[in-house]
């Protein structure tokens, strides 16, 4: 498997990450003291709602819920990338935050094209897996 | 002649070719903003249209300029042109919704 990027690069990632997260977090809380309600129309899947279809997002709100509650296989049954991907995020973020603590001398996890090739693969594949199952069987998955 | 070694040595590590090839940052681009806008396709249609047009994009230029990291271009294109699918359906349908409504748009 070929590793891309340099040193200063994945550093550079881990940082804009970080304070990604300072900033989701900052926001989920402010969110959850002050129990903003969604409207309505933003609850509802637009091309669900037309067609009748699921699109490649569909289930991933509640997957997020799913996982934050401990629920994995409900968040796998609802949309598999939100797991995976916290999986390989969380692994970036521990394994470069230990790399920083010990002055580079191990190595945080690469940035390979290979990790994105699967989550590209299973949300065209959980898409597909859905949409078939609720045309042919018609049942719905999620 | 050690001192000659060493100035040998130090000179290849200096010059060790970097894994990553000049302009693949575009295709990286391309490829996270793919993803982005294929995960967003219908729901956030708004912010998925723009992120697929600049994925696709960055995905040609990097193809056309033969940078590195091709697979990554390929990838950005296919997911951002898949994304556009969705969307544009929860465009038309929307407008379509909101001129039988008796809107102007």
């Amino acid at each position: 498997m070929r590793a891309y990027g340099d040193a200063l690069f994945l550093k550079r990632c881990y940082f804009i990450c970080l304070s990604g997260c300072i900033v989701i977090g900052i926001a989920a809380l402010f969110f959850y003291f002050l129990d903003v309600s969604v409207p309505e129309h933003m609850k509802k899947c637009p091309l669900y709602d037309v067609t009748g279809l699921y699109c490649p997002g569909c289930g991933g709100t509640r997957a997020v819920v799913c996982m934050f509650h401990g629920k994995f296989l409900d968040s796998l049954k609802y949309h598999a990338v939100v797991l995976y991907g916290s999986i390989i995020f969380l692994l970036f973020m521990v394994t470069h935050t230990i790399s920083i603590f010990f002055h580079g001398r191990y190595k945080g996890l690469q940035f390979r094209p290979v990790y994105f090739y699967i989550a590209i693969g299973i949300i065209l594949i959980q898409w597909i897996y859905k949409n078939l199952f609720w045309i042919i069987e018609g049942v719905h998955l999620i | 002649m050690e001192n000659q070694n060493f100035s040998q040595q130090s000179a290849g590590y200096s010059q060790m070719p970097s894994e990553q090839k000049p302009g693949s940052g575009l295709a990286i681009a391309s490829m996270v903003l793919g993803i982005v806008a294929l995960v967003l396709s219908c729901c956030l249609y708004f912010v998925s249209i723009p992120c697929a047009i600049i994925s696709v994009i960055l995905g040609g230029v990097s193809l056309k300029g033969h940078k590195g990291g091709k697979g990554m271009a390929i990838a950005g294109l296919v997911t951002s042109i898949v994304s556009l699918i969705p969307a544009v359906i929860v465009m038309i349908s929307g407008a379509a919704l909101l001129s039988s409504a008796g809107f102007n748009i």
